[in-house]
C-alpha cells in the first residue's frame, strides 16, 4: 500500500514538471494555457465577487482556465505592484479601480496606472450624498444651509484617511462650498453602520454598500453623484442637477502588465465585452448591487483621465490634503 | 548569569527600546491648534511612556528580589542542541529563497528531509522511513496547498 | 410581528429532504475542523479558499457547508491549541493558557473531550439567540459608537494583565510590546505611514496570523530542539474522552456565563471571538471557584474561553445577516459567499429570503451536532498525533506554519514576519515574557487606538465623552473592576469588618 502511494506521489510530480515544461506559446491561438487574473483585494470583497463570474465567463468562451489569484495588502498597493512586475506575455491580467490613481496621494509605495496597459471597465460604481433616515435633512438644500451655517459641524463618515469615500467627501465639500467633520472609518460596511446607528451626519459611500438599506428605508439617499439619474432610483437627483457640478465615483476594470501585446489585450477586451452582454451575468451583477458599465480599452482610458484630472484639480487647485506628511 | 542580573539587562533594553521610540514618534507629523491626542505621534508616544515606566519597574522588581533567585534557565542544553537550533534557524531562512526560485513543494521537500534528518539519533537513522515520511508530507502539503485550496504559489523552476 | 412568526423557522425545513444537505453540512465540519487543527491553516483562511468551490451550488448547500466550515475550524482551532499550544484562531488563545499544559500531563484526550462539550453548548446557545433575538441584539449592537468600542478594547486589554502567568509587570510589558507592534502601517486617522521601511506589505499592519504562528508554534519548536527535548514524547491517556458527569457538571455554570458573554460580544462588529474568549476567561479568572488554579490546566480554563468562543460564531452572524455588517473577518468572508450567491445580507434578507434565513439556522444546528460528535469520535485520533516522534512533528508543523503563512496572503513577506517572531518568541521565553499578552495586545492595539481617537474627534475634543454615554461609563466601571476588584474587595472586607470589630 505504501510503495503504491510512494509511486503514485513520484507519478504526480513528474508530471506537473512535465506540465510546467510545456508552455510554447503559438501566436495564432491566444490563449492557450492558464490566464492567471490577479485581484489586488481578498477574497469576498467587492472587486473579488464581481470578477470571479467574469473570470467563469471567460473560461468559458476560451476553454481555458482563469485562475483568479487575490493579492490582498495595502489596501490594493501590494496586489497592483504585482501585476506591474508581471511577465507582459498575456498570460497576466488584473484588476483596477480609482485607488490606484489615488493611492500616489496618499501611500508611501504605490503603482501608477501608467505602468500598466487598459484592457476595460466593467462596472460603475457612483457615489451619493446619502443621510439616516431620521435625519432632519430632507433635501440637500437642507443639508448644504446646515452646514453653511455650522461650518466643521457636519460629521461624514468615510472608509478611511484618503480612501475612496474621503475623496468623494472631499471633492463634495469643496464643490458645495462647505465645511464637514470627516470622520475615518476602517471601510464602507464600519463607515456605513455609523451611519446606520446615527452616529455620524451623513456618508457619500457609492451606492451599492447602501442600496439594502435605503430600500428597506433605514437610510434616505438626497443625491447621487452619476452623470444621470440611477434607474432604479429615479426620484434622487443627480448632484448636476441641483447646481453641484460633481460627477464622481469609482470603477472596476481590467488591466494587463505594460507591454502586453496589442492583439492580445483586444482580444480579452472583446471577450469581456461578449461577457457583459450575457444575461446571467448581468442579472447576477446588479442583483448584487453593482451597476455594470461595459467601456473598451479607449473608452476606459478617458475614465481614468478623468478620475486623474479630478483628484489633481482637487489637490492642486483646491489644496485638499488628504494624509498627513 | 543569574535571573535577576538578566531581568536587570532586559529591563534596561526595553528602557532604551522605549526611548527609541518615544523619539520616532516626536518625527511624526502634528496638526497645528487640532487637538494632540489625534496626532500621529500622541499614541506612539504614550505607549512609549508606558513602557519606559514599566522597564523602570521590571529593574526595580528585579532588584528588590535580593539574590536569592538562581542561574538563569540555559538557553541551550548542550552544544548538540546549540548546533542543532542554528541549524533550524539556517534552514528556516532558506526557506522563501528556495521556495522563490524552485517552488514551494521543492524547498519543503528539503526542509523536511534535512531537519528530520538532523533530528533522528545519528545511532537510529533510518533513510527509508525518513524518505517515505518526508515525500509523504510533502504530498499532503502539495495536495492541501495546491490541489485543493489552489493557493498561487511562486512560480519556480521545478514544484 | 412578521419577524417572530413560526415562518421564520420552518420555512427552512422542506429543504433538508434533500440529503445533501446533511453531507454538505457534514463536509463543512469534517474539513472544517481537519484544516482548524492543522498549524498554519486558520479560520479565515479555511472559510475563504473554499468560497470559490460553492460558486455554482444552490444556497441552501453552499450555505450549509460555509456555516459548517465555519463552525468546524472555529472548535478545530482549539484542538491545535491544546496539542501543540498554536492556536488555530486568535479566539484559541486563551484555550492554549490551560490546554497546553493538560497536553503536557498527558490529559490531551480529556482535554479535548472538555472543548467538544463546551463548545457544543455554546454552539447551541448562540444559535438559539440568534434565532429568537437577532434583530433586538443587532438593535442594541448598533447603538455601539467608538466609545463603546474603546470600553471593550479596555476591558480586553485589562484580562491581559490579570491573566498573565508569573510576574505581573512581565505581562503588562510583553502586553506593551503587542500594542507597539500594532502601530505599524498607516495610522488609522491621518494616513501617515508608521513604520513601514517602504514595505508597502506594511501598509495595512503586520498581520496578526503569522506572529501567531512564529511566537507559539516557532518558538514553541525552537525551545524544544535547543533543549534537546524532542526525544521526549509525553505519554497520551486515551480515557475520559468523554468527559463524565461530575466534570460536565463541575463547568456547567461557567459554560453558560461564558456563552453569553461570547454571544454577546461577538455580535459587535469587529471585536468578535477573541476579546469574547478573552473576557470570558477574564471572568473565570475573576470569579471562578477554582480561579487560584487557572493556568495551571484545569477544565474550567479550557470551557470558559470555549464555550465563549463557539457562541461568538453565532453572534458574529447577528449582525451580518441583520446589518449586512460583518462581525469578524470571518464572517466577512462568509459574507461575500452570500453576495456570491446573489444574496444581499442586511435588513431585507429576514423579509425576503425567509427560508434561506430559516435555512442557515437549521444548518447551523447540524453543524453543530456534526461537531460534537466529530468531536468526541476524533479525540482519540488527534491525541494519538501527537504521540509521533518528534523527529517528525517537529518539521511538520514548522513546514506547515511556512506555508499556512505564504497562504494568508499569498505572499513571502509573511514568512518572513513568521520567522522573525517565532525567533523573538524564543528569546522571549527564555527571558520569561509570556506570549498571549502580545498577541493580544497587538490585535486589540488598532481596535483601541482608532476608536479613541475616533471617539474624540466624533465628540470635538470632548474628553468626557467617555463618561457621560452609558454603556461607555458602564465599561470603564467594569475595567477598574477587573483590575482593582481584589483590592478594593479586600480593602472593603477590611473596613467592614473593622467597623463590626469597633
Amino acid at each position: 500500500m505504501k510503495r503504491i502511494l510512494v509511486f503514485m506521489v513520484i507519478l504526480m510530480l513528474s508530471l506537473s514538471v512535465f506540465a510546467n515544461g510545456v508552455q510554447e506559446d503559438t501566436a495564432e491561438a491566444y490563449p492557450s494555457r492558464t490566464v492567471r487574473v490577479i485581484i489586488p483585494w481578498s477574497v469576498g470583497g467587492m472587486t473579488d465577487v464581481l470578477t470571479r463570474p467574469i473570470a467563469s465567463n471567460l473560461e468559458k468562451q476560451f476553454g481555458v482556465p482563469f485562475v483568479v489569484e487575490n493579492k490582498p495588502g495595502g489596501g490594493g498597493v501590494v496586489g497592483s505592484l504585482e501585476i506591474e512586475k508581471s511577465t507582459n506575455d498575456g498570460y497576466v491580467i488584473g484588476t483596477t479601480s480609482m485607488s490606484t490613481v489615488s493611492a500616489k496621494y496618499v501611500s508611501p509605495v504605490y503603482p501608477d496606472i501608467h505602468n500598466v496597459d487598459l484592457i476595460s471597465q466593467v462596472i460603475t460604481i457612483p457615489a451619493t450624498v446619502t443621510v439616516n433616515a431620521d435625519s432632519p435633512f430632507m433635501t440637500l438644500q437642507d443639508l448644504i444651509d446646515y452646514a453653511k451655517a455650522n461650518p466643521g459641524k457636519l460629521k461624514n463618515s468615510n472608509s478611511g484617511t484618503g480612501a475612496s469615500a474621503h475623496i468623494y467627501a472631499s471633492y463634495f465639500e469643496a464643490m458645495a462650498g462647505i465645511k464637514v467633520n470627516h470622520i475615518p472609518y476602517p471601510g464602507y460596511a464600519e463607515a456605513v453602520t455609523a451611519l446606520l446607528g446615527g452616529h455620524v451626519d451623513m456618508t457619500n459611500i457609492p451606492l451599492p454598500d447602501l442600496s439594502a438599506y435605503v430600500d428597506s428605508g433605514k437610510l434616505r439617499l438626497l443625491a447621487i453623484a452619476s452623470a444621470e439619474r440611477h434607474p432604479a432610483y429615479p426620484d434622487v437627483p443627480t448632484l448636476k442637477e441641483l447646481g453641484i457640478d460633481v460627477v464622481m465615483g469609482n470603477y472596476s476594470g481590467f488591466v494587463a502588465p505594460k507591454g502586453t501585446d496589442p492583439e492580445k489585450i483586444k482580444i480579452i477586451d472583446d471577450a469581456i465585452g461578449k461577457a457583459m452582454q450575457d444575461p446571467t451575468l448581468r442579472k447576477f451583477l446588479i442583483d448584487a448591487g453593482y451597476q455594470p458599465l461595459y467601456l473598451d480599452h479607449t473608452q476606459f482610458a478617458n475614465v481614468i483621465t478623468d478620475a486623474e484630472n479630478q483628484l489633481e484639480y482637487l489637490v492642486n487647485e483646491l489644496g485638499v490634503e488628504f494624509v498627513d506628511d | 548569569m543569574t535571573k535577576k542580573n538578566l531581568d536587570i539587562l532586559v529591563g534596561f533594553i526595553f528602557f532604551a527600546f522605549a526611548g527609541l521610540l518615544f523619539i520616532a514618534a516626536g518625527f511624526m507629523p502634528t496638526r497645528e491648534g487640532g487637538i494632540p491626542a489625534l496626532n500621529t505621534g500622541f499614541y506612539p508616544r504614550l505607549l512609549a511612556i508606558i513602557l519606559a515606566v514599566l522597564s523602570v519597574l521590571m529593574v526595580l522588581e528585579a532588584v528588590r528580589k535580593q539574590a536569592d533567585s538562581g542561574q538563569v534557565e540555559v538557553w541551550w542544553t548542550t552544544k548538540a542542541a546549540m548546533f542543532m537550533f542554528a541549524f533550524t534557524i539556517v534552514l528556516l531562512v532558506l526557506y522563501p529563497f528556495v521556495m522563490k526560485t524552485f517552488g514551494f513543494a521543492t524547498a519543503s521537500l528539503l526542509f523536511i528531509t534535512s531537519l528530520t534528518w538532523m533530528l533522528s539519533d545519528k545511532n537510529n537513522r533510518k533513510p527509508v522511513s525518513i524518505i517515505i515520511v518526508s515525500v509523504g508530507l510533502t504530498a499532503l502539503l502539495y495536495i492541501i496547498f495546491k490541489m485543493i485550496l489552489a493557493i498561487p504559489f511562486p512560480h519556480g523552476m521545478l514544484i | 410581528m412578521e419577524l417572530f412568526s413560526m415562518n421564520l423557522y420552518l420555512s427552512g425545513l422542506s429543504h433538508f429532504a434533500n440529503p445533501f444537505m446533511f453531507l454538505s453540512s457534514f463536509l463543512g465540519v469534517l474539513i472544517g475542523i481537519i484544516f482548524g487543527a492543522l498549524p498554519g491553516l486558520t479560520a479565515t483562511m479555511t472559510i475563504a479558499v473554499f468560497i470559490p468551490f460553492t460558486f455554482g451550488m444552490s444556497p441552501y448547500i453552499s450555505f450549509a457547508f460555509l456555516l459548517g466550515l465555519y463552525s468546524g475550524a472555529v472548535y478545530g482551532g482549539s484542538i491545535s491549541a491544546i496539542l501543540i499550544n498554536i492556536p488555530g484562531t486568535p479566539s484559541a488563545i486563551a484555550t492554549s493558557l490551560d490546554g497546553y499544559p493538560m497536553s503536557k500531563a498527558g490529559r490531551a484526550g480529556e482535554a479535548i473531550g472538555i472543548s467538544t462539550i463546551s463548545s457544543t453548548i455554546g454552539g447551541f446557545l448562540s444559535v438559539f439567540v440568534l434565532m429568537f433575538a437577532a434583530p433586538a441584539i443587532a438593535s442594541v449592537a448598533l447603538k455601539f459608537s467608538a466609545e463603546e468600542y474603546v470600553g471593550i478594547t479596555l476591558i480586553g486589554l485589562s484580562v491581559i494583565a490579570i491573566i498573565s502567568p508569573g510576574s505581573t509587570i512581565k505581562g503588562l510589558i510583553a502586553g506593551v510590546i503587542g500594542l507597539i507592534i500594532g502601530i505599524v502601517g498607516l495610522d488609522p486617522i491621518t494616513g501617515f505611514p508608521r513604520f513601514i521601511f517602504g514595505h508597502a506589505e506594511l501598509l495595512e499592519g503586520i498581520d496578526s496570523i503569522p506572529v501567531m504562528i512564529g511566537m507559539y508554534g516557532l518558538s514553541e519548536m525552537l525551545v524544544q530542539i535547543s533543549s534537546a527535548e524532542y526525544k521526549v514524547t509525553v505519554e497520551q491517556k486515551l480515557t475520559k474522552i468523554v468527559p463524565p458527569w461530575k466534570d460536565i457538571k463541575r463547568i456547567f455554570g461557567t459554560v453558560i456565563r461564558s456563552s453569553f458573554i461570547g454571544v454577546l460580544i461577538g455580535a459587535l462588529p469587529a471585536a468578535g471571538g477573541s476579546i469574547a474568549s478573552l473576557v470570558a476567561y477574564g471572568q473565570e479568572k475573576r470569579l471562578g471557584k477554582n480561579r487560584d488554579l487557572l493556568g495551571t490546566g484545569i477544565i474550567e480554563g479550557i470551557a470558559a474561553p470555549e464555550a465563549a468562543n463557539n457562541a461568538s460564531t453565532g453572534g458574529a452572524l447577528i449582525p451580518m445577516l441583520t446589518l449586512g455588517i460583518p462581525g469578524d473577518a470571518m464572517t466577512a468572508v462568509l459574507m461575500g459567499g452570500l453576495i456570491i450567491q446573489g444574496l444581499r445580507p442586511g435588513p431585507l434578507l429576514f423579509q425576503q429570503q425567509m427560508p434561506f434565513v430559516s435555512s442557515i439556522f437549521i444548518s447551523l444546528l447540524l453543524s453543530v451536532v456534526f461537531m460534537c460528535i466529530l468531536g468526541l469520535l476524533g479525540a482519540r485520533l488527534y491525541a494519538k498525533l501527537i504521540s509521533f516522534p518528534k523527529k517528525f512533528l517537529i518539521p511538520a508543523i514548522l513546514v506547515f506554519g511556512l506555508v499556512g503563512s505564504y497562504a494568508i496572503s499569498n505572499s513571502l513577506f509573511d514568512i518572513w514576519v513568521l520567522i522573525v517572531s517565532g525567533i523573538i518568541g524564543f528569546v522571549f521565553r527564555k527571558i520569561g515574557l509570556p506570549i498571549a499578552p502580545i498577541i493580544l495586545g497587538m490585535i486589540l492595539g488598532p481596535l483601541f487606538e482608532s476608536n479613541f481617537r475616533r471617539a474624540l474627534m466624533l465628540s470635538e475634543g470632548n474628553w468626557a465623552t467617555f463618561v457621560q454615554r452609558p454603556i461607555s461609563l458602564a465599561f470603564i466601571i467594569i475595567v477598574i473592576l477587573v483590575l482593582a476588584g481584589p483590592t478594593l474587595l479586600k480593602s472593603f472586607k477590611k473596613t467592614f469588618i473593622h467597623s463590626k470589630g469597633v
